[in-house]
């Protein structure tokens, strides 16, 4: 047991820069203060909606279905974000083969990367059952043993869900070590899951079509993640049952995780360090112009990443799954499931915020210069002006960006009856937004990179440039929205006086940024 | 060809090179000695424009690092203690890129990868990808690409850790031909052997501070490197 601890706690230290913190004019000071801050925002977020969320339910008269409600959207949500990082944390991470020399069980070392992940899944859990368990506790006649059980069921939550997800990294690290384009298939596999996923929840909230709301969200609430149903009281089936059943299940779920997973976790490790073996027997010489070299390197650096794609490429993906659907499907049709009249309208003013916001998700350029990680030496020493380097890397997400614009601009040009100023916002407020968070992303990497890694995705999906590029994306998203609804100014002017405004910053960090002599 | 004056570099509060002054001249095989943790990598970064410092000057013919860092850096190459190189590229892809941002004609980037892809026996590998290579092989597509924009000024960072002998061999032989064409090389090493025997002349560096430099002869006398070295080492 003292091992497992010993491990987790290596984890940590490496993980939050524990040992520069204490240094005392460290520069990581002032950077993890900016995302402690970013971090506690983004909590206190989360916890005041949910306590909303929970407070609605108590006015519809349905405070019972509180904790099944927060069990299922808690465990859907890390079961969709563990998906994303089990494999960079359990399976082929850097101090893997260093874990492997050392005298201890791979049940052990399974367990602590488990627990690590565990770590980062409870806060996520806590963030909907805390608030939802606060407001069910007190508008609920409840005895002291539900209660006992639904806080100690807090901390088994993210169990099950994690165990789902890591299975499903199993399955997409044993699947890709087939092939020869190891990444190409693992995104493949990856984006399937996610899919799978997607179409579970979309069939959860459509299965609610009954007369009595309670059925309803209880449905709903089921369909999204069944094993909710314990924390349900139903055919008289008192509910503490349940909840302590839910307890000894998650105990037992995680248990044989473990010790299957441990029995084959040296192949495991192996076929997710796999690198890919293709050769490109092409032989070319030929010169290409200096930009236009960091340009291809940077996409190939980020193609080549698995980690990058699935995560800074989701947005630009999800902007053209739901183009496309959009494309398929009749602008009446979705007004009347949606229950808004003006539909049109609606959707021509607010398509370039849609656009926008998933742009605005995927933001590769915010570790792209972390990325580079022990190969920074190369640009560093290279004789490239700063600025080209930024270019070619800005060049990529705008490249990204470009694919999901086009798309999606396209189909609702196609779709919707608008003004020639909705058409105007259209085309002109998404690049205003990508430009935006993409010098944004890039300048803030420029100032807190990371090039000391063990996972791709320590950089990718949790370092400070990434979360705080997220915040400022929030933010700027929120703000017209924000403008039109309190102090009621059209949102197409909004819209417009916002994108200047983004315009004019964006100019200022990128000629600020571009000054520089190093990276 | 290389003037380094006064050089100083802190990490925080802690100074790792301290006032530091070395002139490498045109024909000059330059060794940079000293213990692990001395300030000899730290001191080879900023030469390459790697990191950045705040006193002192770094001059490569004429230009300073700090403020013409593109010219600077078109003149000189830099081999790494460690190669790591970009995984997701083929040998050649990489060789190709380096000569892509050093601005090397199709026509004699050709000439120099063939040249020395056979030199090093990398041809044959240079299709495959970087991630599949042995250390020593990444070492030698360092060194190719290294090369293949014929530098003024080599720069290297423990070079012969990791090379096997022949390409060791391959390697001092390269940079003989280096210096005799009238380029320079510094390079830090902890090997007192090849440093006694390649470098016409030697820094020793003791936890940032310069202790001797100048020419080989003068500096170690009548002993060896290694019990100069030691010397050094033990006068505290």
């Amino acid at each position: 047991m003292s091992n497992i601890w010993i491990l987790i706690r290596a984890q940590l230290i490496n993980f939050f820069p524990i040992n520069q913190i204490r240094e005392t004019g460290n520069k990581k000071q002032s950077s993890m203060a900016i995302a402690s801050f970013g971090i506690v925002t983004l909590a206190l977020f989360c916890f005041f909606y949910n306590i909303l969320t929970a407070k609605t339910l108590v006015q519809v008269g349905q405070q019972n279905l509180i904790p099944a409600y927060m069990v299922s959207v808690s465990s859907f949500s890390i079961l969709f974000l563990t998906v994303f990082y089990s494999n960079g944390i359990l399976f082929g991470s850097r101090d893997m083969e260093i874990l492997q020399s050392l005298p201890v069980k791979s049940s052990y070392i399974i367990t602590s990367k488990f627990m690590f992940m565990y770590l980062l899944n409870f806060l996520i859990g806590l963030m909907f059952m805390l608030p939802g368990g606060i407001v069910w506790g007190l508008n609920g006649s409840l005895n002291l043993l539900q209660i006992i059980l639904y806080f100690t069921s807090i901390f088994f939550a993210p169990l099950i869900p994690m165990c789902i997800a890591a299975c499903m990294g199993l399955v997409i690290v044993v699947a890709s070590s087939f092939f020869k384009r190891k990444n190409v298939i693992s995104l493949i596999f990856s984006f399937a899951m996610l899919g799978i996923i997607g179409y579970f929840a979309l069939s959860a909230l459509q299965s609610g079509d009954e007369s009595s709301i309670g059925v309803t969200l209880a449905k709903q609430i089921t369909g999204l993640y069944p094993i909710s149903r314990l924390f349900m009281s139903y055919y008289n089936f008192p509910m503490y049952y349940g909840m302590g059943f839910y307890i000894v299940l998650s105990i037992v779920v995680f248990y044989l995780f473990v010790k299957i997973a441990s029995l084959k976790y040296g192949l495991l490790n192996t076929l997710a360090n796999t690198k890919s073996s293709y050769a490109n027997d092409k032989v070319s010489y030929e010169r290409k112009s200096v930009f236009f070299a960091l340009y291809q390197k940077e996409l190939g650096r980020f193609l080549s990443s698995y980690m990058a794609v699935l995560n800074a490429g989701l947005g630009v993906i999800l902007l053209c799954v739901f183009s496309i659907c959009f494309l398929f499907n009749s602008v009446g049709q979705i007004g009347n499931s949606a229950g808004i009249e003006n539909i049109n309208e609606y959707l021509s003013n607010l398509a370039p915020v849609f656009i926008a916001s998933m742009l605005s998700l995927s933001c590769p350029a915010a570790s792209s210069i972390s990325l580079e990680g022990k190969n920074i030496w190369i640009l560093k020493s290279s004789p490239v002006e700063i600025k080209m380097i930024l270019n070619a890397k800005i060049a990529v997400n705008l490249t990204l960006h470009l694919i999901g614009y086009m798309i999606s601009v396209s189909v609702f040009m196609l779709k919707l009856d608008m003004n020639p100023i909705q058409v105007m916002n259209l085309v002109i407020v998404p690049i205003c937004y990508s430009l935006f968070i993409t010098v944004i992303g890039i300048s803030l990497n420029k100032k807190y990179p990371n090039y000391d890694w063990d996972s791709e995705m320590i950089v990718v999906k949790q370092s400070l440039p990434v979360i705080v590029t997220g915040i400022i994306g929030m933010i700027v998203l929120i703000t017209p929205i924000f403008l039109n609804w309190v102090l009621n100014i059209p949102i197409t002017f909004v819209l417009q006086v916002v994108s200047v405004v983004l315009l004019v910053i964006t100019m200022g960090v990128y000629i600020t940024m571009s000054k520089s002599n190093f990276i | 060809m290389l003037e380094i004056k006064n050089f100083s570099k802190s990490y925080g509060d802690k100074k790792v090179v301290d006032n530091l002054s070395i002139s490498v001249q045109p024909g000059d095989i330059y060794g940079f000695i000293g213990a692990n943790g001395a300030g000899k990598t730290t001191t080879i970064k900023a030469v390459v424009g790697i990191h950045d410092f705040e006193d002192g000057s770094i001059i490569i013919n004429g230009h300073s690092i700090k403020e013409e860092p593109v010219i600077c850096k078109k003149m000189m190459a830099y081999i790494p203690d460690n190669p790591d190189l970009y995984e997701h590229m083929t040998g050649l892809q990489y060789i190709n890129f380096i000569a892509d941002l050093f601005e090397i004609p199709t026509k004699i980037r050709r000439e120099r990868i063939q040249n020395y892809g056979d030199l090093f026996d990398m041809t044959e590998h240079l299709s495959g990808i970087i991630s599949s290579y042995s250390h020593g092989m990444k070492q030698r597509t360092a060194i190719i690409s290294a090369l293949v924009h014929s530098p003024k000024l080599l720069i290297l960072d423990e070079p012969f850790v990791g090379l096997d002998p022949k390409a060791t061999f391959l390697l001092k032989k390269i940079m003989h031909e280096c210096v005799s064409d009238g380029g320079a090389i510094f390079f830090s090493t902890h090997v007192l052997d090849v440093a006694e025997k390649l470098c016409n002349k030697i820094a020793i560096i003791k936890n940032g501070k310069l202790v001797a430099s100048g020419n080989t002869g003068d500096i170690k006398g009548n002993e060896s490197l290694e019990a100069f070295f030691m010397e050094v080492q033990g006068n505290e």
